[in-house]
């Protein structure tokens, strides 16, 4: 009679190289050469062991003969403060930024040194694009790293750090396409930065053959303590005028480096995925459905998502499986409307809604399961449909959201929200200046 | 947060961003690049032994890094009777006197004391104060203060007096009543540890019980455990020694394995532990004879079990006794000479990732002279289940730890000959190089048990295997086919597309016994496989 041999705990005995092989339980086996058993989603597993990454961007010298942790703080990498970092505008139009810088996320105020980098016309609310109220702002371990530019100006982008305390270092003005810096074929912005272990990769958009609306997308990855920056696979150029490439977002998710991508009206926003320094091309992941522009994207449990804005349409939540199964997790139900900030906290899923009809600012929770409504911002904080969704960032055990006003409204003021742990919303800064939307935890 | 590195015969530190301080050495002190440092934290203070020419001591505040031993004074000091203290303020009675140099911190706090100086000889005071001269300065820049300890009148213990809170004062008076001096006595006659003093060393090191436990590198002193006082590093007594089967062989003790309630004494060929929580209670007790570890770099603890390599396998201490954790499974891997060096036992290094929860131990391959191998011992269950070897083409492994970041995540750490610190389990599908970030092929390989349907005597139609694994963006996995009999050579390799989740593949073949090899060696790529299926699978006759 026919039967089958299946074994679907293939290496949980691990290797036996002493026993009878021909008695071997199943699960055993007879070789194992960089793999483990491993556990995911409760099912078990044989796999290729997991990757090993440097931690120091320079050599130490000599080979390495031991290591010990030392659990003990030490004040001997510097004086790098910890705090929260927010951009505001003091009025609009505006040729120059300021800061505010806290410890605590309470009290705020103008950090020493970071001003000087932030020269006029550098940053601005021209930066503040449509739905996309941010500019890119990113902590980077113990050193501050801020990438900022201009829209429709002719100023590159640049990136510069600060370490919390002494006067800001400019580090490089970013290159151009045409090899020129500053480029002649600007505007040129950066749209997100996203720091992964001792790296950081950010997003380019400059000029192509389509004029504004014709983009070229760049990801770049800089190593701070360096300062070898490296561009990430190809240029991404749709290739004709009016196609409109403007980054959007990075975040990793399955081992990729996952960039999304908007795009001039009416063509759908896409997902591009690349495998840094093994891959040369970014890969198309995922085209969104017609007409939808991709606004945020970000990782909850593991799994990529993005937030859409489609023009008299609903907006929508995205979700990749690890399977490349891209699926609705959320639609919202009124039109024009678009989702912010994606961000993971205290185990759930934190989406900014703006909606064009009825409360017009929600913040909408998903547990891995449903979503929900965890705060109406209208009503809780009075803010009118001008106010914007900006960054989230997570800082001492709470979440924090910057709520800027778009250049077009002079008159309004921007905020920055914090929401704790036990579901409270509160405003740290509220009704004074323009919050930006640039948001930055700054290590240690 | 920090860690701690010695690269090469430089000690430097490196914080979660990679950013890295190198440490000064304190003049005259070198780091040998062909030791291996040991290290031990007591009371905030960290204590570096073996590989510099003397015993260091660093403040992790500022990672100032000085000698860890203070030389004492190298002469009496001279007592005498002083001026009057007033009447019936003064002392009377014979008294003696002695001092030691002393380094405060800026509250007065003591941080570190030599050995005091021999006693004075006696005098004899009438109402007088007592004059204590010849008290010399240190050589150390460091010391700030010297601290002079007297007796009471006509007795022969040791209180402390006062304090000379500079390095420049050689006389003093003092007519500090008996009732006013240290409630204490002095601490017992301290000496100076092995490693103060150039070509001397200590071997080991560990804290256990807010001690500092510690074994000589001289030949003739390497059975002997000494000990701190309580928190005070520099407080080696002279009576806190543990002599463990003395002359038994040349290694003596091997490593410390620090559990909470037990101190593991591992020699070569036995485990004893130290029990107990005071001076008169520490007690040497037999563990275990004719087992032994024989490599300091692979002793770790993990959740109060002792993990270390023996000459003939990996072995579990628990309160259950010590095992053998590598004999029912890998045991030709330790015995024989056919997978690793051996010779090279003595240099393995182990640590624990607790997020595949398992032990990782270094070894030479054959012929090999550095650790490029390392096995996994997964702590899953109740039998420990054994995979590898696994290496790497990114960089050569030199070291290991389980650290933890400023957020106290835990992060299992590797040293590479190259320079560069790793981190393991990390997303990316590749090792990266340190410096260049040329990505390298993990270069993986199983082989399952061989199927026969527990009749391995009876031929077998093999069908079609099917493979359910986890959806990747690429790749593939080839599988090499082997059936026939236990020399049954490799069939024609499948392979499966990694962006399935599920293929069927084709049929095995005819044959007694069919195994399977699954290979990838792509940079970029990895692969997990949840199962496998042969179906249909029956027996074709017994020939």
């Amino acid at each position: 009679m026919a039967e089958n041999q299946p074994d679907y705990q293939v290496g949980q005995r691990g290797l036996n190289i002493v026993a009878d092989p021909l008695t071997l339980p199943d699960g055993t086996l007879l070789k194992a050469e960089n793999v483990e058993f491993v556990r995911e989603g409760g099912i078990g597993g044989l796999a290729s062991r997991a990757g090993l990454a440097p931690l120091n961007a320079s050599a130490l010298g000599a080979a390495v003969l031991a290591i010990v942790n030392i659990p003990i703080d030490t004040a001997a990498f510097g004086s790098s403060a910890s705090g929260l970092l927010v951009a505001l505008h003091p009025s609009a139009p505006v040729s120059s930024s300021v800061w505010l810088f806290s410890n605590d996320g309470a009290a705020f105020s103008v950090p020493t040194g970071l001003a000087s980098m932030l020269a006029a016309g550098e940053v601005n609310s021209t930066v503040l694009l449509g739905q996309r109220q941010r500019l890119a702002v990113r902590a980077f371990e113990s050193v501050f790293a801020v990438s900022y530019g201009t829209d429709l100006a002719t100023v590159p982008p640049k990136l510069a750090k600060w370490d919390g305390t002494d006067a800001s270092q400019p580090a490089l003005d970013l290159p151009s396409t045409d090899g020129l810096t500053p480029p002649t074929s600007a505007p040129s912005i950066v749209l997100d930065v996203l720091a992964v272990g001792a790296l950081l990769y950010f997003t380019t958009t400059q000029a192509g053959v389509g004029g504004p609306n014709g983009q070229l997308v760049r990801v770049f990855r800089f190593l701070p303590s360096s300062g070898v920056l490296t561009q990430i696979g190809n240029t991404i150029d749709a290739g004709g005028a009016g196609s409109g490439e403007l980054a959007g977002g990075l975040a990793f998710a399955y081992g990729n480096l996952f960039l999304g991508i908007s795009t001039s009206a009416f063509l759908p926003g896409r997902v591009y995925r690349i495998l840094p320094d093994i891959e040369t091309t970014w890969t198309l992941d995922e085209t969104l459905p017609a007409g939808h522009d991709l606004i945020s994207i970000g990782t909850f449990a593991g799994e990529l998502y993005v937030g859409t804005h489609l023009t008299g349409g609903l907006s929508l939540i995205r979700k990749r499986t690890s399977a490349a199964v891209w699926s609705t997790s959320f639609t919202g139900a009124s039109n024009d409307g678009y989702i912010g900030p994606l961000i993971e906290f205290d185990s759930k899923l934190f989406a900014g809604w703006w909606r064009s009809t009825g409360p017009q600012l929600l913040v909408q929770v998903f547990d891995g399961t449903s979503w929900t409504e965890d705060e109406n911002l209208v009503t809780t904080f009075s803010f009118t449909a001008v106010t914007r969704f900006g960054q989230a960032v997570e800082f001492g055990g709470a979440l924090y959201w910057s709520m800027p006003r778009p250049g077009a409204y002079p008159t309004e003021n921007g905020s920055l929200l914090k929401r704790d742990t036990g579901g409270t919303w509160t405003a740290p800064i509220s009704a004074a200046r323009c919050v930006t939307g640039a948001l930055a935890v700054v290590g240690p | 947060m920090f860690y701690l590195i010695q690269a090469g015969a430089t000690l430097q530190a490196m914080n979660d961003a990679g950013t890295i301080v190198a440490i000064t050495l304190p003049s005259g002190v070198t780091v040998s690049a062909s030791k291996v440092m040991k290290a031990a934290v007591l009371a905030r203070q960290l204590l570096v032994v073996y590989a510099p020419s003397k015993n260091l001591w660093i403040d992790p505040v500022d990672l100032t890094a000085r000698s860890m031993a203070i030389l004492p004074p190298s002469t009496v000091p001279t007592v005498a009777a002083g001026g009057s203290a007033g009447v019936g303020l003064g002392l009377t009675g014979k008294f003696m006197a002695k001092y030691s140099f002393a380094i405060k911190d800026s509250a007065g706090t003591i941080k570190n004391e030599s050995p005091k100086s021999d006693s004075s000889l006696e005098v004899t005071l009438t109402d007088q104060k007592l004059a204590i001269s010849a008290i010399t300065v240190s050589a150390d820049a460091d010391v700030n203060c010297r601290r002079i300890y007297r007796t009471a009148a006509d007795g022969t213990v040791f209180f402390h007096d006062q304090d000379i809170d500079d390095n420049v004062t050689t006389a003093i008076e003092t007519a500090t009543s008996d009732a006013a001096l240290s409630l204490l006595p002095a601490d017992p006659d301290i000496q100076l540890p092995p490693g103060s003093v150039n070509g001397t060393a200590l071997r080991i090191i560990t804290q256990w019980k807010g001690r500092a436990w510690a074994v000589s590198d001289a030949a003739g002193e390497r059975d002997d455990v000494i000990y701190t006082l309580p928190n005070k590093f520099y407080a080696w007594a002279q009576l806190n020694n543990f002599p463990i089967n003395p002359g038994e062989d040349s290694f003596g003790v091997v490593a410390f394995a620090a559990r909470r309630d037990a101190l593991g004494i591992l020699k070569r060929t036995r485990v004893v532990k130290i029990v107990g929580s005071t001076e008169a209670g520490f007690e040497p007790v037999d563990v275990a004879e004719k087992i032994g570890c024989v490599a300091v770099g692979s002793v770790i603890v993990v959740r109060d079990k002792a993990y270390w390599l023996g000459l003939d396998g990996v072995y579990r201490w628990d309160d259950d006794g010590v095992v053998n954790l590598t004999r029912a499974t890998v045991d030709p891997w330790f015995t024989t000479d056919t997978y690793f060096n051996r010779e090279r036992f003595p240099n393995a290094f182990m640590s624990y990732d607790p997020l595949v929860n398992m032990l990782k131990l270094n070894l030479a391959a054959v012929g090999a002279s550095t650790e490029n191998r390392w096995i996994g011992i997964s702590l899953e269950g109740d039998d420990p289940r054994i995979f590898g070897p696994y290496q790497t083409a990114a960089f050569t492994p030199t070291a290991r730890v389980l650290s933890q970041d400023d957020e106290s995540r835990f992060r299992p750490l590797i040293g590479g000959s190259d320079g560069y610190v790793y981190l393991e389990n990390q997303t990316v599908s590749s090792d990266i190089a340190g410096g260049t970030l040329v990505a390298s092929a993990i270069s993986s390989l199983a082989k399952t048990k061989w199927h026969s349907k527990k009749n391995p005597k009876v031929t077998h139609y093999f069908g079609e295997l099917s493979v359910l694994s986890r959806i990747e963006s690429a790749g593939a996995l080839v599988i090499t086919p082997y059936v026939g009999g236990l020399d049954a050579g490799a069939g024609a390799t499948f392979s499966h597309d990694l962006t399935l989740g599920y293929e069927r593949l084709g049929r095995l073949g005819v044959g007694r016994l069919a195994s399977l090899e699954f290979s990838q060696a792509t940079a970029g790529r990895r692969w997990l496989v949840f199962g496998y299926d042969i179906e249909p699978l029956h027996e074709v006759g017994w020939r």
